[in-house]
């Protein structure tokens, strides 16, 4: 992978302070990345249908308007061209049924919303840790 | 009143039909008779009873399993035992095992067996009333726990924009802010700290207040053990000690509460302590019918008697924030979770002369035992 080409990280994610948050997150991290933002499910969903869109990344809070993280995540996960595409589930809850069945609609990882901004960083440096520098996925593009 | 009697001995069916028809009875007494388990069955499906008079000799059941099956197959009729056997402690399984009395044949006159009777049906009116309002109190707790449980996640949404937002503006603005504007803005994610403590503190105190899905045998001393070596830097620091004085016996529990019980006891102890060399002992205090009592006592500065309820409340401090940190939920989750695992807790303390903390908890014994204590519940 190209250590010096800018990546693109997808979020869908209503809560625009959330988004802020988020935003100012991935500021703070190593790799630099441009943020594609969805602020509901139909939106997420239509944004990841472009032909041309492939991030390297994706972020979704499970409880979006309209269509939620997991319905969204559900048909994503049909897309051959999406395939590679590491999709990290977010929510405020610990639910076990929400865990379960993003685990089960194949997303990579599933994150409880930190309340504590240093935290939320944390964790974007661990999965950036983990999917860029560890993984290593290979890409299609 | 409609009596169904099982017996197989057609002699002693007689006989007990007859005492009670020389009653002079309130009520009309009906009989059906079955002389059989699986006859008796068949005819309350065809027609319904208000008690049942079981003997436990039958020719397709024998013993008290003949009690278990009646009370599987008829569990919200009253069954009298009526047996040849003069067994105490026979007889008070039969209780246990929901019998509502134990009679012996030919040790009883017409009309004490016709009050028996008559006061079985009531017991168990009143019984099956208290069954429903311990269900309704169980369902309304589960709710309770349920509403404070999401309620405290819910919270956690906001607080992140704000804990979040305090320190964006601090990080970007801080320079155009003079001191006082700085200060302002501190506190506020000081605040937010402390609500995010507290809404933990609530899910702990909601998810612990629970009782335990399953119980087991717990060793208290490794329980001990570990919350000293998770606090081993702290105990150095402040130059304290923590010790375990003898034996603890394992308990019937499970590993998180006990965990947070004496965590909290023992982090307390060495806090709320101003001596030199704080110290915390964990001894055991004794064993009373199965409920052990370990004692946590420490060389801190006490508590006056007129606190000794209201520290146990939830977010109850008695000190100023700047004096002992925390958010004054500690003692509530302790009390909580000993409850919660059949247990409860006691304090005995004088302002200058330390704390102990009684901790009272089921004692694990050996399983054989431990069936037979099982059954002492509240017969339904």
């Amino acid at each position: 992978m190209n250590k010096f080409r800018r990546l693109t990280v997808f979020l869908a994610e209503d809560n625009p302070d959330d988004i802020e948050i988020a935003r100012r997150a991935f500021k703070r991290s190593k790799l630099g990345c441009d943020l594609v933002i969805a602020r509901d499910g139909e939106e997420a969903l239509k944004k990841l249908s472009e032909p041309s869109f492939h991030p390297d990344f994706a972020i979704m809070d499970i409880n979006l308007p309209k269509l939620t993280g997991l319905q969204v995540l559900e048909r994503v996960r049909k897309e051959k061209r999406l395939i590679g595409v590491p999709f990290v589930m977010l929510s405020a809850s610990d639910r076990e049924e929400d865990v379960r069945a993003s685990y089960e609609l194949c997303a990579n990882s599933y994150i409880q919303k930190p309340v504590v901004f240093e935290d939320f960083v944390e964790t974007i440096a661990v999965l950036e840790k983990y999917w860029f520098e560890v993984a290593r996925l290979p890409r299609s593009t | 009143m409609r009596i169904l009697l099982v017996e197989d001995n057609a002699g002693d069916a007689r006989l007990i039909e007859e005492m009670l028809r020389d009653v002079p009875a309130a009520v009309q007494i009906e009989f059906a008779g079955a002389a059989s388990l699986g006859v008796a069955l068949e005819r309350l499906e065809a027609e319904p009873c208000d008690v049942v008079l079981l003997d436990l000799g039958l020719p397709d059941s024998q013993g008290l399993d003949t009690l278990v099956a009646a009370r599987e197959r008829m569990p919200d009729l009253p069954i009298v035992v009526m047996t040849g056997f003069d067994d105490e402690e026979r007889a008070l399984r039969a209780l246990h095992l929901g019998a509502q009395d134990y009679l012996v044949k030919g040790r009883i006159e017409s009309e004490p067996l016709a009050r028996a009777i008559r006061y079985a049906v009531e017991r168990n009116e009143i019984t099956a009333q208290l069954n429903q309002t311990m269900h309704e109190l169980e369902t309304r707790t589960e709710e309770m726990e349920s509403f404070t449980y999401s309620v405290s996640h819910d919270l956690k949404e906001p607080l992140r924009t704000l804990e979040a937002f305090s320190g964006f503006l601090l990080e970007d603005y801080g320079d155009v802010l003079d001191e006082q504007g700085r200060d302002y803005l501190e506190r506020l994610g000081q605040a937010s700290a402390r609500l995010k403590d507290m809404i933990e503190k609530l899910l702990t105190l909601s998810r612990l207040g629970r009782r335990p899905p399953e119980v087991e045998r717990v060793d208290v001393r490794q329980v001990v053990e570990g919350i000293i070596a998770v606090n081993q830097f702290t105990i150095d620091e402040r130059h304290a000690e923590v010790v375990i004085d003898g034996d603890l016996p394992p308990v019937l529990g499970d590993l998180s509460r006990l965990e947070q019980i004496f965590g909290n006891l023992i982090g307390n102890g060495l806090k709320f302590n101003q001596s030199e060399r704080p110290g915390v002992t964990v001894k055991l205090e004794g064993t009373v019918d199965g409920i052990v009592t370990f004692a946590v006592t420490d060389n801190g500065i006490g508590i006056a008697e007129e606190y000794h309820e209201r520290i146990f409340g939830v977010f109850q401090r008695l000190h100023l924030r700047e004096e002992y940190e925390g958010t004054g939920a500690g003692l509530a989750i302790v009390k909580r979770a000993a409850n919660a695992l059949g247990g409860s807790i006691e304090l005995r303390s004088a302002p200058g002369e330390g704390s102990t903390f009684l901790v009272n908890l089921p004692l694990y014994e050996l399983p054989h035992r431990l069936s037979i204590k099982r059954k002492t519940g509240v017969a339904a």
